[in-house]
């Protein structure tokens, strides 16, 4: 049994890399084998839109047909029985680029064009999506991001098999505010939030890596 | 009068790229100069949220600090009159692609702060052209509408006027039997690639015409 996290920040220490390795820290005290990837490490473009997991009898249907770093760990999360979860900041209302990339890769060869649409994914995969932004909670319905939440949550389940999210709202984004040009944010608001509600959201993170590796 | 347009498509000459074409000959019909960018033939990441761009007193403070393929794009772009992004709309929003490149050059010039609202030295009128197989009649379901104008919000308060331009239910591949792909119906595709796409691509046309000439409109 096994859990990857994927990490869709380009920060490797900071809220959403603490949120992953506090979910592979619930998933080893289980006695899961986990594994982090930091996905600004490696090098590969999005969708090509080559159609070859399209292509009727095509020897790449149903799979990414491109080939670049992003190969192998498409081949992993689809051999390997293992649970993975997805950690991204939120950047201008979406997930980073990079981590968008990754979804496309990972999702579009597994849905099937039908009526209604459907998916080959040839394993039932437990899945994680775990966002963190500056956004408070309070305003997430007046920019939709519930509703993005929600569309990423049922396109994951739907396509994988099975999925949950846990949001980290109203994160800390520097150490130093003094030092940025920043004045929206309370530096001692954001730091207490950072010493009071973080450490929760790093336990909820903890709790679905203990779930993800039970169920896998 | 310098038009950029930006392909955030893989597809070099399908339907996103097409919209792009005609936008910049509209342009270019006004005397314009322009380019086409194609984003995926760059080797380049999104934001990496150094934050060099925030810094007070840094020498990147309103610019971004990330250096590979796409900073000599940036560039341009600023020093242009005008630019236009084109992206189909994958899983619910534009290319991987096109949102790191947008990352890095609006989060560069937005500052945090009401006074001013962004460091990017002049105004830069933008289009933003999206291709999708959704039909209309669906787009506000899938709460498009929204994603749409959230994003027109965004460019508008960092680069400039932003408008928009929307190319839906379009045509995906040249031969429909080669793909297993039974929920669209080939010969309607088809038909409105004859019939709607043309329109879509005047309106692309008209998008570029307008930019190349600001004032008289």
């Amino acid at each position: 049994m096994k859990v990857i996290a994927v990490n869709g920040s380009p920060r490797k220490t900071w809220n959403t890399a603490t949120l992953l390795q506090k979910a592979l820290e619930g998933a080893a005290s289980q006695g899961a084998e986990t594994e982090l990837i930091h996905l600004y490490d490696l090098n590969f473009k999005g969708c090509g839109s080559c159609f070859g997991c399209k292509t009727k009898g095509g020897n790449s249907y149903g799979r990414c047909a491109m080939r670049d770093e992003l190969t192998p760990l498409l081949q992993r999360i689809e051999k390997e029985n293992c649970a993975v979860i997805l950690g991204s900041p939120m950047y201008f209302g979406g997930v980073t680029g990079e981590m968008k990339s990754l979804m496309e890769r990972l999702l579009f060869p597994y849905l099937v064009y039908s009526n209604p649409p459907a998916s080959c994914c040839p394993r039932k995969i437990q899945t994680g999506l775990i966002y963190t932004m500056n956004c408070p909670e309070a305003f997430i319905q007046q920019v939709n991001y519930d509703r993005y939440f929600s569309q990423n949550e049922g396109m994951m389940a739907r396509i994988l098999g099975a999925c949950e999210s846990l949001y980290s709202y109203d994160t800390l984004q520097f150490e130093d505010y003094s030092k940025m040009v920043a004045d929206w944010m309370d530096p001692q608001k954001k730091m207490q939030r950072h010493r009071e509600v973080f450490p929760q959201d790093c336990q909820k993170a903890f709790d679905m890596g203990v779930r993800f590796a039970q169920a896998v | 009068m310098k038009l950029i347009a930006l392909n955030g498509s893989p597809r070099k000459t399908w339907n996103t790229a097409m919209l792009l074409q005609k936008a910049l000959e509209g342009a270019a019909a006004q005397g314009a100069e322009t380019e086409l960018i194609h984003l995926y033939d760059l080797n380049y990441k999104g934001c990496c949220s150094c934050f060099a761009c925030k810094t007070k007193g840094g020498k990147s403070l309103g610019k971004c600090a990330l250096q590979d393929d796409l900073t000599p794009v940036l560039q341009r772009i600023e020093q242009a009159d005008a630019m236009i992004l084109g992206s189909p709309i994958y899983i619910g929003g534009i290319t991987g692609e096109a949102k790191s490149f947008l990352e890095r050059l609006l989060f560069a010039y937005l500052t945090y702060s009401n006074d001013p609202v962004t460091l990017c030295p002049k105004k830069i009128p933008t289009g933003l052209i999206y291709t999708m197989g959704v039909p209309e009649d669906m787009v506000s379901d899938m709460g498009y509408d929204k994603y749409f104008a959230s994003n027109e919000w965004i460019v508008n308060r960092v680069l400039g006027p932003c408008e928009t331009l929307c190319s839906y239910d379009t045509l995906q591949f040249d031969d429909y039997s080669k793909f297993a792909a039974d929920r669209f119906d080939p010969e309607k595709k088809a038909a409105r690639r004859r019939e709607v796409f043309p329109l879509d691509c005047q309106k692309a046309f008209d998008m570029g015409a307008r930019f190349a000439k600001p004032v008289a409109n």
